[in-house]
């Protein structure tokens, strides 16, 4: 599904991704680990092309979706990011309603149907597991949820525009236990339908969701491998050392 | 000793500088209103004279309106104010020389007062308009009328400002008012959709380089005097206008809005792009995420987000054009009249006040009109600075 | 594909609208600098005007604009400096400074003839200075104010509060840390506010209509009491009021440009000063 090709990327002359090259399959759930500035978010960033947004960046090598390069010429921009949602670190709903939120991607890819959005609308807040609590409020604003129904609100806004990859970065690092696990519960829910990336800094929960965790140091993937095999028999001794907590 | 003492006044003195702009906007409201107050103390003919008519006359008191139109000979009967069915004869002092040559009238024109009375006790339904200096000989055939004081209603809903006619000069705002709008709203509908396109290109679109500089071309833009503006708008714009639409003169409130809305255009711009650029990048990111373009981000997005940045700026944008006085002085033709076209002459209530104080007698009843004119202005410019003030602190969400 | 083109048309239009300003911007600049250099000549600067304004110079009108930035400005400077010192140094963080800066932004957003119309009530009839320098230097010195008092408390504020501690820690009472340490290090900014006001007040010509400018003055004033011409009433007259205006205009355009000068030298020069000053802040 994800494939890269000896990546390097800079932020000027900052190398900030070194030579990385891995694949990631069809509906599974990869998990991205690694100390604080290792590089997960902007390598991440690469699947939707986020990083173009800043200037004076340079990237190196390849990286294919659905066997295409996304960096080719050729490519929208507009209808990968609509193929490749992402959910951010802070839940960012728009200044709207919660209807509107979950409609804006079906509004700006030029659906008119209101029918249609509005089923849409349910079918993602179902899938994100948030319509029972919002369905008798749609119309108010999405400030006045909490931090995790924001951050849910955010997840069906991504399934609404049916992308087939789900970026996810730090997905539950601003909340609360409770929120964190229903949004663990839903990621398992949506693999059957969508290929997933999770970053987190939460070494359980890398375990509890992903089938294949890659841990990335300094910009560099150190080890990718199955998550089970990854907790129990890492094959490099910094992993073991980061995974156990023995780590600055 | 010495030393302690000195803290303390000089610190009193801080204090008392800390309140200066409080103190000064007190003292200019002060000084205004007690100017401009007096004008509703000030009888509806010029200051000095008096209206005279025969003592049967049921007519006690006129209206500055009702006056200023029996002289213009619109009014020509006594019925239409309430008097007999009589037809109304006009009599102004100068038609005694037609009549008695200088000696009869005596040096220094002392027989002057009688023969004045002679002449109005003579005519039933005459009106004579007379300076005090020679205010008749009182007999029983005459009587002074009485004159109203100009009321609210005669300054804020007179839709005639003639401040010289004679005998009754006439303050109303109301052209004045409708011009001063007229030409700050046209100038902002010329300016918003320039200002924010500007604010867009320069927030959203040019890079560190150009941003560089275009920000101080703009700034130097809003450093030009207004009067250089003025004469611009003079010899370059109203010669175009005029051209350009085929007019009879180039001066008219179309022009106004035109230099106005260059003026406003740098405040305008630098607020608005203030506002947008406090978009949240997390709020872009999340739109460009669902793939929208970057134009959609923008306008659904990053524009109402900084909504309240943007309505602040446009109601800075007027209260700044409502109060422009010289560029819109030299170009809006100064026809005080109710605008009725943007090709048309209109003069605003700055421009009133600049163009007529000068001429306006201290203390007379023209003077007080243009300062209550100068508090109308001051209290519209404060209103607008503080809903600008409010709306900009408001979320919009 | 259709958002697309929406998206290039809408940033086609913005491009073309900045473009336009800056055109703006070069058209009146270039075209009040081509005929108003024509005119512009040492005799045109350091002399008279002469045959009912249609020749000679505007030395005069220089002279009084002059005039009236000095005595503006004494009358601001000390006015306005005091007034940040209280509102950064002394007033704390509460409700005082909110409403001292309200009414500061209020003074700000007074138009200027309304400005003019104060002077005139008060200095000119009531104190009963008459049209003279000295009104006109207090209604512009008030004009003035809110530029003032603005820059300085940015100044006063941007000295680091380590300046003050240590000072403190010497001993120091807290009028002298201001004396000794908070003003000298604040001055450079404070001077950029004040020249940007110079700017201000040399282009001002509504607050002096009725406190100060003559039409013409055979000599030049000498004292505050006497009235002076000025810049930009001289402009606003050559414009539209001159004996022959169509005669006068070429004169009309070197005051313009003359003044046009002034004012962007000003501006230009609290711009160049304040990016310096920035950039030796973040050195430090
Ligand atoms: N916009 C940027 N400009 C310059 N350098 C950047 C930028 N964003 C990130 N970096 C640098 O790139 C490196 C990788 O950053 P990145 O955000 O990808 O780390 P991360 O692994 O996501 O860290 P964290 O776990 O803290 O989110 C860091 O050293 C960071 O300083
Ligand atoms: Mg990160």
């Amino acid at each position: 599904m994800i494939e890269t090709k000896n990546i390097n990327f800079y932020y000027g002359d900052f190398h900030a991704i070194k030579n990385i090259s891995m694949k990631m399959e069809p509906n599974t759930v990869t998990a991205f680990i690694g100390p604080s500035g290792c590089g997960k978010s902007t390598f991440l960033r690469l699947f939707n092309r986020m990083n173009d947004l800043i200037n004076n960046t340079r990237l190196e090598g390849e990286c294919l979706i659905k066997s295409k390069n996304i960096y080719d010429k050729s490519i929208d921009v507009d209808e990968l990011r609509k193929d490749v949602g992402m959910v951010f670190q802070k839940p960012n709903p728009f200044p709207k309603s919660i209807f509107e939120n979950v409609a804006y991607g079906l509004k700006v890819n030029g659906v008119k149907d209101k029918k249609f959005i509005a089923q849409k609308v349910e079918e993602s807040l179902m899938a994100a597991a948030l319509w029972d609590e919002v369905k008798d409020k749609l119309h108010k604003s999405a400030f006045e949820l909490s931090g995790g129904q924001q951050q849910r609100l955010c997840i069906a806004r991504a399934l609404a525009v049916a992308p087939s990859v789900l970026l996810m970065d730090e997905p539950a690092s601003a909340l609360d236990p409770i929120s964190t696990s229903k949004i663990e519960e839903l990621i398992h829910q949506l693999k059957s339908n969508y290929t997933i990336v999770i970053v987190t800094h939460n070494m359980q929960q890398a375990a509890r969701v992903s089938d294949k965790t890659g841990f990335f140091m300094m910009g560099e993937l150190v080890e990718y491998s199955d998550t089970k095999k990854m907790f129990l028999n890492p094959d490099k001794e910094t992993t073991q050392n980061y995974i156990t907590g023995r780590f600055g | 000793m010495i030393k302690k003492i000195s803290n303390i006044v000089i610190k009193q003195l801080l204090t008392v500088s800390g309140a200066i702009t409080g103190i000064a906007i007190l003292f200019i409201s002060i000084f205004l209103f007690k100017e401009g107050i007096g004008f509703f103390n000030s009888p509806a003919v010029e200051k000095g004279y008096s209206l005279y008519v025969h003592a049967s006359n049921p007519i006690n008191e006129l209206s500055s309106k009702e006056i200023k139109e029996i002289f213009d000979s619109e009014i020509t009967n006594w019925k239409t104010v309430g008097g007999n069915d009589e037809a109304i004869k006009i009599f102004r002092i100068d038609e005694i020389f037609q009549k008695y040559s200088e000696e009869e009238l005596g040096k220094d024109y002392q027989l002057l007062p009688e023969k004045l009375g002679e002449e109005i006790k003579s005519d039933k339904n005459i009106i004579a308009y007379i300076p005090q200096k020679y205010a008749p000989t009182l007999t029983k055939g005459i009587k002074v009328l009485h004159i109203k004081h100009l009321t609210l209603s005669d300054f804020f809903l007179g839709k005639e400002w003639l401040p010289t006619a004679t005998p009754s000069p006439l303050f109303g705002v109301m052209p004045l008012f409708l011009g001063t709008l007229l030409v700050s709203i046209l100038a902002i509908i010329f300016a918003l959709p320039l200002g924010l396109g500007v604010a867009i290109y320069l927030s959203e679109l040019a890079n560190e380089k150009i941003r560089k500089l275009l920000k101080p071309i703009i700034e130097l833009l809003s450093g030009i005097p207004s009067v250089v503006y003025g004469f611009f708008g003079l010899v370059v714009l109203s010669p175009l206008v005029q051209k350009t639409f085929h007019l009879s003169v180039g001066e008219t409130a179309l022009t106004g809005s035109l230099i106005l809305a260059i003026m406003a255009l740098p405040t305008i711009i630098s607020v608005a792009e203030d506002a947008m650029r406090n978009t949240p990048r997390a709020m872009r990111e999340a739109s460009l995420a669902l793939g929208a373009t970057q134009w959609q981000t923008i306008y659904k997005v990053v524009i109402p987000y900084a909504k309240s940045g943007i309505s602040a700026a446009v109601v800075l944008g007027i209260g700044r054009a409502i109060g422009e006085t010289m560029a819109v002085l030299m170009v809006t033709g100064n026809a005080a009249v109710m605008p009725t076209s943007i090709f048309n002459s209109v003069r605003t209530i700055p421009a009133t006040i600049a163009a007529e104080l000068g001429e306006a007698p201290a203390g007379g009843t023209h003077y007080q009109a243009l300062f209550l004119l100068g508090c109308v202005l001051f209290l519209i410019t404060m209103v607008f600075s503080i809903i600008a003030e409010i709306i900009s602190k408001k979320k919009n969400y | 594909m259709n958002k697309k083109i929406k998206q290039n048309i809408a940033f086609f239009v913005f491009r073309l609208f900045s473009l336009l300003i800056v055109g703006v911007l070069i058209s009146i600049l270039g075209f009040i600098a081509i005929n108003g250099i024509q005119v512009i000549d040492w005799e045109f600067l350091t002399t008279a005007p002469k045959e009912g304004m249609t020749e000679g110079g505007i030395f005069p009108a220089i002279v009084g604009t002059f005039y009236l930035v000095v005595g503006s400005l004494i009358f601001a400077v000390p006015l306005g400096v005091m007034s940040a010192i209280y509102t950064v140094e002394y007033a704390g963080n509460g409700r005082i400074v909110r409403f001292i800066r309200m009414m500061t932004n209020n003074l700000a957003s007074i138009p200027s003839i309304v400005f003019g119309l104060f002077g005139m009530a008060l200095f000119v009839n009531k104190l009963g200075f008459g049209d003279s320098i000295i009104a006109g230097s207090l209604t512009l010195g008030l004009l003035t104010l809110p530029i003032i008092i603005r820059t300085s408390e940015e100044a006063l504020k941007a000295v680091p509060e380590s300046y003050r501690t240590g000072s403190y820690a010497l001993g120091a009472g807290k009028l002298q840390t201001i004396r000794k340490v908070i003003l000298p290090s604040a001055m450079p900014n404070i001077l950029t506010g004040i020249i940007l006001s110079v700017g201000r007040v040399s282009g001002e010509t509504a607050p002096i209509l009725f406190t100060v400018a003559a039409y013409f003055l055979p000599s030049l004033p000498d004292s505050i009491f006497s009235q002076a011409m000025a810049l930009p009433y001289h402009l606003y007259v050559l414009a539209t009021s001159g004996t022959d205006v169509e005669a006068s205009r070429p004169i009309a355009y070197g005051t313009a440009l003359v003044l046009i000068m002034i004012v962007l030298f000003f501006n230009l020069l609290a711009a160049f000063l304040r990016q310096r000053l920035n950039k030796k802040l973040k050195q430090h």
